[in-house]
């Protein structure tokens, strides 16, 4: 499922193509990428609750249809030169598919592996950093396959990619399943409340009761600003090591792209399994107070070295993989596991808003330095510095976080399933908040 | 729980379910390892060229 929706990283390969077909700036076509990715926020967090509801099975099955229907209505757009339908398609319907499919395997994985879900999602979740890592090469081919001009080749290449994902993503929807009620690993027992960390809980929050709380706040602007200081350097990275070393050529900074998505894809399996060990507040720490060392150490030394430069960048996007992979394990501590995949979608507006707010900073600093006739690394320091006090803001959110009181706590229906939320005053005995 | 069932949820790993898991991680893995050889061979670029 990961592997396929991850392809939207890779939507970059077909920009040229697009823009030389529509005539236009780049700018309307960086607007079909943006929509997708708003969309999948928006789709996460209001499809969210039916994701829980209908199960994964029906939530793969409905994403797989949206994201290979985005490639067909987009092609329609490119052969009728209608640039909105590529707008409606890939960016809209495509997007609804994404928010639908990120979070489809999420509660189920969890479900699965109790005893290491930050292993579980690090996994799922490093398939949508893999995707971009196929689908870079895979769009490419397509496009020098079926035409000599790539401008002819979108279309047919749109209809494959849809076809391809639509297949792989119903195998996923067909062999997906949850477990049983009573599952647990060989072996292991659910910890007691004796035995928990501080911060996980062995009861359930609702989603509609999870946005009340401050701890769903936190985690929003932890998120927010881990998010946003990745991908300002992960959207400029080309560009942005070519500025800082003025020896670097293109394919060289095409390279070094690899490099991050790299980075990217093994920091979402790595951090993510190491937050099964030390838990999800301190790995956070690392992310933010670490993450904050580094953005400072690219900001005032990282043009005097490219091997310093590329460690630093290469250990940020790690960091940036590692919050995406690390958050659903973090809110099934925090507000257990009945509605985490409905949570995780509210939660996943944080992305959205950062989708847009990280590239905002860069470019806009970027073109005043420009403006004001400064070249080379000087382009990003002032980004950076600004990047630096994002992160200390998300390291502050991420030191705030506490228990949820048990007040938000659902009450165990009849058959032992959380039913319903308690009331305020009937559960709230030893609460911490 | 019935045999069937927990064959049906997992409780246990039949010889059939072996090989649909092979097959599946087979699926996920080969495309995943050429992405990372198509990538790698770009990351050659960078100290190449």
């Amino acid at each position: 499922m990961h592997l396929s929706i991850g392809e939207v990283y890779a939507f970059s390969v077909f920009k040229n193509p697009l823009v030389e077909r529509f005539g236009v700036g780049l700018t309307p076509i960086g607007i079909i990428f943006s929509i997708s990715i708003v969309m999948l926020g928006l789709s996460a967090a209001v499809f969210g609750t039916w994701v829980e509801r209908a199960g994964p099975r029906a939530a793969m099955f409905t994403a797989a249809l949206c994201w290979s229907s985005g490639f067909a209505i987009g092609a329609l757009g490119v052969a009728t030169t209608q640039l909105w339908l590529v707008y409606l398609g890939y960016g809209v319907v495509g997007g609804i598919g994404l928010g639908i499919g990120y979070i489809s395997p999420v509660s189920t994985l969890i479900k699965w592996f109790p005893d290491r879900p930050g292993l579980a999602t690090g996994l799922a979740i490093m398939g949508f950093g893999g995707g971009a890592l196929i689908a870079s090469p895979l769009s490419s081919t397509l496009l020098e396959t079926y035409a000599s001009n790539p401008v002819d080749a979108i279309v047919p290449s749109f209809l494959t990619l849809g076809a391809l994902y639509l297949v792989s993503m119903m195998i996923g929807a067909f062999v997906v399943r949850l477990p049983p009620e009573d599952w647990q690993p060989e072996g292991w027992t659910p910890p007691t409340e004796e035995e928990t960390s501080d911060l996980q809980t062995t009861a359930d929050v609702s989603a509609s009761s999870s946005i009340r709380t401050p701890q769903f706040w936190m985690l929003w602007t932890v998120l927010f600003c881990n998010v946003t200081a990745g991908i300002g350097v992960l959207e400029q990275a080309s560009p942005m090591i070519q500025d800082f070393f003025s020896g670097i050529t293109p394919a060289a900074a095409a390279g070094f792209v690899g490099l991050l998505s790299l980075a990217n894809m093994a920091g979402r399996i790595g951090w993510s399994s190491t937050s099964d060990y030390i838990g999800r507040k301190p790995i956070y720490m690392v992310y933010l107070g670490v993450g904050v060392v580094l953005y400072f150490v690219l900001a005032a030394f990282g043009a005097a070295s490219l091997v310093l430069f590329l460690l630093v960048t290469m250990v940020i996007l790690s960091f940036y993989g590692g919050g995406f992979a690390t958050v659903p394990a973090y809110l099934k501590d925090l507000f257990g596991v009945a509605q985490v995949g409905a949570i995780h979608g509210r939660l996943l507006t944080a992305w959205s808003a950062a989708g847009v707010a990280g590239p905002l900073i860069i470019n806009a600093i970027a073109d005043y330095q420009i403006a004001n006739g400064r070249t080379g690394a000087d382009l990003y320091t002032l980004s950076l510095y600004i990047m630096v006090g994002v992160l200390a803001v998300g390291f502050v959110a991420n030191l705030l976080v506490r228990p949820v009181d048990p007040r938000f706590y659902m009450e165990p229906g009849p058959e032992g399933e959380p039913e319903k939320e308690s009331t305020a005053s009937g559960r709230a005995a030893g609460s911490e908040s | 729980m019935s045999e069937e069932a927990r064959q049906e949820n997992g409780g246990q790993t039949s010889s059939s379910s072996t090989i649909l898991v092979v097959v599946l991680w087979a699926m996920v893995l080969i495309p995943l390892a050429w992405g990372i050889y198509q990538t790698l061979l770009g990351v050659v670029a960078l100290f190449t060229g």
